[in-house]
């Protein structure tokens, strides 16, 4: 359902657009009879109902037309570069909960110290800076002025870092600070104090009893978080031409590349609901009082 | 409560800021003036600086300290605006999806996830394209994109206090459902609504810079903060002002803001804190 | 003073006489390399360049390839019968010579014993099938139409001998000759085998052949040892494609990379200042120029037109908007484009002179319709704003409208535009490319003028005899164009590239092309 809506409205948006993808593929010096015999051949000449006739039956097919820059199946371009992605986005949410779950813990225990206040005016600062700026100072700090990791591109675990704390440095902040909050929350709580009177070391207690409560709002952000990702990738894969399809859906919508990105779109909203889905149920495993809704 | 030391630190933050836009008309140059000769000038950054280039100019030939001030009126523009549209959006929606149920809230709330699963991006540019690109589109692209939070809010917070005892003793009574909407449910979502709120206005400002970035955001010649760091980019190395001090601007409002909506949201109800 | 005396410092006469044959040797085989022969490159050179491209090639098939990055790209692997140098001028490439049998038909010999890397013979069956794919429509449905709009004068292509073809044109075409190196020969067997994947692996004859493809991250090459030219100077290069300016520089500053193209002027300015980097800027095949739409008032009148290249102070803009990066001249094409004539003076910037103009041209105050893009090419934005404030001194009333790239040609291809401020690029620098597009009036011609004059100079060049008559119809043509203005030219860009100063081998061109079989990297 989700789905035909995304579907729908990508499409008729793509096709109201003024901007002829032909001439966008030739540049300037291209000749109108070219252009013409072009669209003849895509199609793009054909009435829009008609258009989106053929583009939902070729969906069902697993088809998802011709890319127009790159002249082959759309749905291939886009699996191609899928995997830089998801590993662009794995390494970012993995900097988010190695950096940002810990400092939000410390700070919550270290509660009104100067810790706590480090970290929270950092965290502050990191949602507050735009990410590509923060990509390219990264860049320049990291690599062109002490070398010790390379500018852009991708290969190795080193190109990985820039790239991905760029993008994952909203969500550290973001998690350390709600960290804090949860935890801070939860270690008040009466069971704690049980546990503490129990006997147990401070450490037991924080992590296997306050933690795991605090997880719930913890995940839920998360979840919500994850569209923002997606966002944030295309600009990440911009400032370090990481090939991945933040970066291919740029490229596409600058071209026109109209199945390019119907491809892309369908891609990101297959996501999400897959990834709500998850989220769902992770909620259930955490949480047995709630019921499955 | 309004004591905290945070609300101090957001004043602080805030108030050059606002200062600079209210005052913008004083600035020393036309932001949109062309100093063709006299382009990549560094600050000079002294008193009586003031009346030349005291921030440098750009890559144009513009002032930035006057592009600056200006940029204060456009960026903070856009985001209040885009916030009071997508809130009352959001707030609107969210009510009916709420209080009605059944198969409205089913509708709403599909097309709140149709809304989230399209990247933002997708949505800009569809929306610069067709319409053009104007401050007003702008607005239009985030609040488009961004009533959705609110809308979700207020749907949880209705269908929290729809079975409350007032509430339905209220219904008993044979109280409208509008009257019981606003008298009853309305005052109690109005904490965390401005608390989203802040933080979102933070967050579209911010926003407005990445669209800049890709080219999308509020057109040229306008002096938004998000486009003078988004030109500034590639002068990182030599002539590091023209995006830096947009950027510090842009830095310090939305670090102010945040520090506000958290202030806020501890000095109201702490128990909002998953908010 | 007493003359000094290297071998009194303790240098023996053997070691003197080694060292002087190492150098002479030395210089004799940078001579050779220089003369094209491949050497083994010295022992001292990288194994690998790396060079940051701002642009994906998108396809690697000469039949689909549109961007002129992929046509520098795979010209590594992909070979054609005829080469362009940089100046414009063809040489022979695969195929070792040429003549003109008759007015429409020229026979190419082929260079015998080539090869391709799959084992496939270069012959005449190869140029016959390479040809055939855009002249026979159906052969290869995803074929270029441009790149089958290019090639329209010919006919066919006959296949004479195993190492001779014949090519046989609808009309007599002297232009026709300028788009043969775009199209490299093919494999027929394994280019048929492979379908759509040619694209990302072709096979070729050349210097190198495919490594591998990553679309938007790099391409690599690697050797081929037996290419019939000669192994490239250094055995593997990686193409990385890195559209964004700002981290293009930065992996050339911190030494990723030993090369990068277009680089803004501002940028140059940067990357100078470092002594481990070279910035080389020429003058490109590009222009910019205002485009007039000829039939509609008030600039159906010469003076209308006239009036407005006077109204536009060009020095100032170059030195404004371009920051001195441009040049100015009264040629219509750039210096880089064939049959450049130096002797042309710009339209001189006389405001009094231009408001009289106008007003003899009969201007009513109407406003006009004026197009520009901004973003789309160097420092446009700012061009656009020193030009309305011109039509602003000329007293010319001006509805100032931009667009995205994209949205911008569909407008104009509908005639809104009196004036549009607009970029050419020349690519095989040769004039017929731009005349024969923008000069020639169809339904969608931006310009629509009428002067026989100039019709009848390009159909003429296009069927002159030598070089001598062709280059008197161009010379007219250009003073023909500055007189009558249908085209205002404002300047010609400059092309500027980067590079590690251990980079040797490579130079700029202005087709924007770039070819490393010959650069090495000192390490």
């Amino acid at each position: 359902m989700v789905l035909f809506g995304a579907s729908l409205l990508v499409f008729v948006v793509l096709r109201v657009v003024p901007g002829d993808p032909i001439v966008m593929m030739y540049g300037t010096e291209v000749d109108p009879r070219v252009v013409a015999a072009e669209r003849q051949r895509l199609g793009l000449d054909r009435p829009i109902l008609v258009q989106y006739e053929i583009f939902l039956g070729h969906i069902v097919t697993g088809d998802l037309g011709e890319s127009l820059r790159y002249r082959r199946s759309a749905a291939q371009v886009v699996a191609e570069a899928l995997p830089a992605t998801v590993q662009l986005a794995a390494a970012a949410m993995g900097w988010a909960f190695i950096l940002g779950v810990p400092a939000g813990i410390f700070a919550a225990c270290t509660r009104g110290g100067l810790w706590d206040r480090i970290v929270m005016v950092l965290s502050l600062v990191g949602q507050c800076t735009p990410t590509f700026w923060l990509g390219i100072l990264f860049m320049l700090l990291f690599a062109v002025i002490l070398h010790w990791l390379p500018t852009s591109g991708s290969g190795t675990i080193k190109h990985l870092v820039l790239p991905s704390l760029t993008l994952g440095l909203y969500m550290v902040a973001l998690l350390a600070r709600l960290t804090r909050s949860c935890m801070l929350e939860v270690l008040g709580q009466d069971y704690l104090r049980t546990a503490r009177a129990k006997g147990l070391a401070e450490w037991v207690v924080v992590t296997r009893h306050g933690f795991r409560n605090a997880l719930i709002p913890i995940v839920t952000v998360v979840g919500l978080q994850t569209g923002a990702l997606l966002g944030g990738a295309i600009v990440t894969e911009a400032v370090f031409a990481w090939p991945g399809i933040g970066n291919l859906a740029v490229q596409a919508t600058n071209t026109r590349d109209y199945n390019l990105v119907q491809a892309v779109t369908l891609l990101s909203a297959v996501v999400f609901v897959v990834i709500n889905l998850a989220i769902d149920v992770l909620y259930t495993y955490l949480d047995p009082t709630v019921g499955y809704s | 409560m309004w004591a905290r030391w945070e609300f101090g630190l957001a004043a602080l933050l805030l108030f050059p800021v606002a200062l600079m836009g209210l005052f913008a008309t004083l600035a020393p140059y036309d932001p949109n003036w062309l100093d063709a000769a006299g382009r990549l000038t560094p600050p000079t950054m002294s008193l009586s600086g003031i009346g030349r280039h005291a921030l440098g100019t750009d890559q144009l030939g513009r002032d930035v300290l006057s592009r600056m001030m200006y940029g204060t009126r456009i960026s903070l523009t856009v985001g209040a605006f885009s916030v009071v549209v997508a809130g009352m959006l959001g707030l609107v929606l969210g009510l009916i999806a709420g209080y009605r149920g059944g198969w409205v809230d089913a509708v709403i709330m599909r097309v709140v996830d149709v809304v989230l699963s399209f990247p933002y991006i997708l949505l800009a540019i569809s929306i610069v394209a067709v319409l053009g690109a104007s401050l007003r589109n702008i607005i239009i692209v985030f609040a488009l994109s961004s009533w959705v939070v609110y809308a979700r809010i207020v749907r949880g917070a209705v269908l929290a206090l729809r079975n409350r005892e007032y509430v339905l003793a209220a219904r008993a009574m044979g109280c409208s459902s509008s009257r019981i909407v606003f008298r009853h449910v309305v005052p109690n979502i109005v904490s965390p609504l401005t608390v989203i709120a802040s933080f979102e206005l933070a967050r579209i400002i911010v926003t407005e810079a990445t669209l800049g970035f890709l080219g999308l955001g509020v057109p040229p010649p306008a002096a938004s903060w998000g486009s003078m760091l988004a030109d500034g980019r590639n002068y990182i190395q030599m002539t590091w002002w023209i995006g830096t001090f947009p950027g510090l601007a842009l830095t310090a409002t939305v670090l102010g803001i945040n520090v506000f909506g958290d202030a806020l949201r501890d000095a109201l109800d702490p128990r909002l804190r998953h908010v | 003073m007493a003359k000094s005396n290297a071998f009194e410092n303790g240098i023996s006469r053997r070691q003197f006489l080694k060292t002087s044959v190492g150098v002479i040797s030395a210089a004799g085989v940078g001579t050779l390399s220089t003369a094209g022969f491949a050497q083994s490159p010295p022992s001292s050179a990288a194994r690998e360049l790396i060079v940051a491209i701002n642009a994906d090639p998108d396809t690697l098939d000469t039949r689909t390839i549109v961007k002129t990055q992929a046509m520098a790209m795979h010209n590594h692997v992909c070979q054609a019968l005829l080469m362009r140098d940089p100046k414009g001028q063809l040489h022979p490439w695969l195929a070792e010579s040429w003549r003109k049998t008759a007015p429409t038909e020229i026979v190419f010999k082929l260079r015998s014993g080539i090869k391709f890397t799959n084992g496939e013979p270069l012959d005449a069956d190869a140029v016959k099938f390479t040809y055939d794919n855009f002249l026979v429509k159906g052969m290869f449905p995803s074929v270029s139409r441009q790149k089958q709009d290019w090639i329209r004068a010919l006919d066919r292509v006959e296949v004479v001998d195993k190492s001779t073809v014949r090519f046989v044109l609808k009309y007599p075409s002297n232009a026709f000759m300028i788009y043969v190196p775009f199209y490299s020969i093919l494999p027929p067997g394994v280019t048929k085998e492979m379908g759509d994947k040619f694209a990302l692996a072709p096979v070729g004859t050349g210097p190198y052949k495919m490594g591998e493809y990553v679309p938007n991250s790099h391409l690599t090459l690697v050797a081929n040892p037996d290419a019939w030219s000669g192994a490239p100077k250094t055995p593997r290069l990686t193409f990385r494609f890195i559209p964004e300016d700002a981290t293009r520089m930065a992996a050339l500053q911190s030494g990723e990379v030993c090369m990068v193209n277009n680089v803004t002027p501002d940028f140059a300015t940067q990357l100078s200042k470092m002594s481990t980097l070279q910035v080389k800027e020429i003058s490109a095949a590009r222009s910019m120029y205002i485009y007039i739409l000829c039939n509609k008032p008030p600039f159906n009148k010469r003076e209308a037109r006239l009036a407005v290249s006077h109204a536009i102070n060009r020095q100032a803009l170059v030195r404004d908007a371009m920051g001195g990066h441009a040049k100015i001249g009264g040629s219509p094409w750039s210096p880089a484009v064939r049959y450049y004539d130096p002797s042309l003076q710009p339209d001189s910037y006389d405001l009094p002179k231009a408001k009289q103009l106008l007003a003899a041209a009969g201007y009513d105050g109407k406003a006009v319709n004026f197009g520009f893009p901004t973003g789309m090419w160097l420092n446009d934005k700012i061009v656009a704003e020193f030009l309305l404030s011109s039509y602003k001194d000329l007293g010319l009333n001006v509805n100032a409208e931009t667009l995205d790239f994209a949205a911008y040609y569909s407008n104009e291809q509908k005639h809104l535009y009196s004036l549009q401020m607009q970029s050419y690029g020349i690519l095989p620098l040769h004039p017929d490319f731009w005349v024969g597009a923008i000069l020639i009036n169809t339904d969608n011609s931006l310009v629509m003028h009428d002067d026989q004059k100039i019709f009848n100079l390009i159909a003429e060049a296009d069927k002159a005899p030598d070089e001598r008559s062709i280059q008197k119809d161009y010379f007219e043509l250009q003073r023909e164009i500055l007189d009558y203005a249908p085209v205002l030219n404002l300047y010609y860009f400059p092309y500027i590239v980067a590079q590690s100063t251990k980079l040797r081998g490579y130079e700029p061109r202005p087709d924007e092309h770039f070819f490393f079989w010959d650069a090495t990297l000192a390490s």
